[in-house]
């Protein structure tokens, strides 16, 4: 009697064993079945590849995922990306360099993240329509200042950044993992992420403890705007040209890849590293086994979808498995 | 006595309080008829019987998704897969229609496959309880993958004519509209004539309350998207008949944020128990005249994009301080 306890015990600790680390089980799954599926998998320039893609989506998601632990959304990522570059390329035409390109591309990004705080945290709009109306009218005005097209003749600059290496390894690479681990760093031991997961747990409670929320929800919407700027740098500096594409799509990348790392829409949840930065490499691995098995490219967006839906499933189970306990 | 004061004080509050709310309806009144008279005088052919049939054609397809999306805001969730839904099920049946020239199957086929897409959503929010925005995310990568997936990219033309009598004209009047409007009466009544339209709005105000007083919530929120999804496809076909075609850019992609918008517009609220079918009709009137605007205008899609993008966060500040606390 007393051992069919204990093998229960052991069994429900093995089902809540997967169901807490579920997410990063099936990575790992992945990440084997691929080194089977395709023997280029495993090679060492197939993981750079992998990660050099990566690079854009790591840096936002980095900033969105401090977004999301305070229980709001960032819908504007994509079109702040487009937005920064676009002004920049709009200055380069006029004259600028490559060092005042870099720095009006900050500006921008950092300027929307003030109109973004401002619209919600002092006219307390819904974070999700706000930054919604803000991601349809930066597109516009993006596209407007550079006609819709794209433009080459970015200066050296750009191509240099993107060819540099340290060792091996691309600094691109380099310095998007060290964004990604300040930014946990900055939830995990200072006491603005901490007031970050306090807002995101109950704002109410938060207020009534004197926490300066509106403060940390600024910072929290200028540091996502930066980081997006960011990734609209990255982007032009990997391809070396500007296009009006930069960012499509890429605010629901972001929630996808945070909700998967474990971040709760709901606020209060979630980590950068390892967190996010999983959901974002598992993201980019399967369209890269797709590539290295020779699939049609038109079945790429059907199975990335299944694989997070799977993703999310595992995520509610396990939350549906607390609410029971 | 102090009591009575309290009284009388409340009261005031009350009186100030409906009086700002009126008058802020009445500005939104006013604000939408100087729009309009605007429009008929900046616009020269904007009043004349062709273009209002255009536009309440045009109206068809964002209203129709409309009015689903009512539904499911109604009961506190939110439907993004509704424009990918729409693509998914009309592609498909428009393919074996052309190869078949069988009407009634493929039109079968399209509500099938909705409703497919309809339980996916509707099982993962009401039964797994996990939350709208990302189940619908994912259910909207899946479906636009599906549909590319279908027919390689490729548009489906050369529908039977017994289907294009779904996109004929009866004299001037194109027979979409009526069938739009008969669709929204019965929606109308579903919800205010109902007993189920007064479950819908109760899960929406309060989930919990609503569950225990002996409501199977799961149910009525599994109809909801069940719901969704079928507008979905009423659009899907409506658009497909008139266009005589179906491909993976039959609606383009602001069409998710016109439909939220719009309803949003209309009176339906993001946090659930609000909104009417009326309202969202006349919210994607609204977002269908201006497009229609800036098609007439001559204006490009960026500068469209830009008017839509202030018109949606100036329409949230109004609703702020409508329904503000």
């Amino acid at each position: 009697m007393n051992d069919a306890a204990i093998t229960e015990k052991k069994k429900f600790d093995l089902s809540n064993f997967l169901l807490s680390y579920g997410f990063y089980v099936l990575f790992v799954v992945m990440f084997i079945a691929c080194g089977f599926i395709s023997p280029v998998f495993l090679a060492r320039d197939n993981l750079m590849q992998i990660m050099w893609g990566a690079t854009t989506l790591l840096v936002v998601a980095a900033g969105g995922t401090l977004v999301i632990v305070t229980g709001n959304m960032d819908m504007s990522v994509g079109s702040v990306a487009l937005c920064s570059s676009a002004i920049a390329v709009h200055a380069m035409n006029h004259g600028a360099g490559f060092a005042q390109m870099v720095i009006i591309i900050f500006l921008v990004g950092a300027l929307i993240g003030v109109i973004n705080g401002i619209l919600i945290t002092y006219a307390r709009l819904n974070s999700m329509l706000a930054t919604l109306g803000m991601m349809i009218l930066l597109r516009g005005v993006s596209l407007n200042i550079t006609n819709g097209g794209a433009q080459t003749g970015l200066p050296e600059g750009f191509k240099a950044i993107a060819d540099a290496k340290i060792g091996d390894v691309s600094v691109l690479i380099l310095v998007s993992l060290i964004i990604l681990l300040v930014f946990q760093c900055l939830l995990r031991k200072t006491r603005f992420g901490a007031y970050c997961y306090a807002i995101g747990c109950s704002e109410e409670s938060a207020k009534r403890i004197g926490l300066p929320i509106r403060k940390v929800k600024m910072t929290v919407y200028i540091l996502s705007g930066i980081c997006a700027a960011f990734a609209g740098f990255v982007s032009c500096c990997k391809v070396g040209t500007y296009s009006g594409t930069i960012g499509n799509e890429m605010e629901f990348d972001v929630v996808t890849v945070c909700v998967m790392g474990g971040t709760s829409l709901l606020g209060g949840r979630g980590n950068v590293f390892p967190g996010t930065f999983i959901g974002v490499v598992l993201l980019y691995l399967i369209n890269n086994i797709l590539a290295l098995t020779g699939a049609s490219p038109y079945i790429y967006p059907f199975a990335k979808g299944l694989v997070i839906f799977a993703a999310m499933y595992v995520d509610a189970l396990k939350n549906f498995r607390k609410r029971q306990n | 006595m102090s009591n009575q004061t309290t009284v009388t004080n409340h009261n005031k509050i009350q009186t100030i309080l409906s009086d700002r709310k009126k008058a802020l309806d009445l500005a939104t009144a006013a604000v939408a008829v100087f729009f309009v008279i605007i429009l008929c005088v900046a616009v020269p052919n904007f009043l004349s019987l062709n273009n209002i049939l255009n536009l309440l054609e045009l109206l068809t397809t964002v209203g129709m998704l409309c009015l689903g999306m009512t539904f499911i805001l109604i009961v506190g969730g939110i439907d993004l897969s509704m424009p990918a839904v729409l693509m998914a099920t009309t592609i498909p049946g428009a393919l074996f229609m052309s190869k078949t020239g069988n009407v009634l199957i493929g039109i079968l086929i399209i509500f099938a496959i909705g409703a497919i897409f309809g339980m996916i959503n509707g099982v993962a929010v009401a039964k797994a309880k996990m939350i709208p925005f990302i189940v619908t995310l994912s259910t909207q990568i899946i479906a636009n993958g599906f549909a590319v997936m279908v027919t390689n990219s490729k548009s489906v033309f050369g529908l039977p004519d017994a289907f294009l009598f779904l996109g004929i004209k009866i004299g001037v009047v194109p027979i979409s509209i009526p069938i739009f409007f008969i669709v929204a009466v019965i929606s109308h009544i579903i919800l205010k004539k109902t007993k189920y339209g007064r479950i819908f709005y109760m899960i929406g105000q309060n989930e919990e309350t609503a569950r225990v007083s002996g409501i199977r919530t799961d149910l009525y929120i599994f109809a909801a998207y069940i719901m969704a999804s079928v507008y979905a496809c009423m659009a899907g076909i409506l658009l497909a008949a008139r266009t005589n075609m179906a491909g993976a850019t039959m609606v383009g992609n602001t069409m998710l944020t016109d439909t939220i918008s719009a309803a949003v517009i209309g009176g339906a609220s993001l946090s659930g128990g609000r909104g009417n079918i009326w309202g969202s009709v006349l919210g994607a009137l609204f977002i269908t005249v201006i497009s229609n605007f800036i098609n007439l205008m001559g204006y490009t899609y960026y500068v469209g994009l830009i008017i839509k993008g202030v018109l949606i966060v100036m329409i949230i500040v109004l609703d702020r301080l409508r329904n503000g606390d």
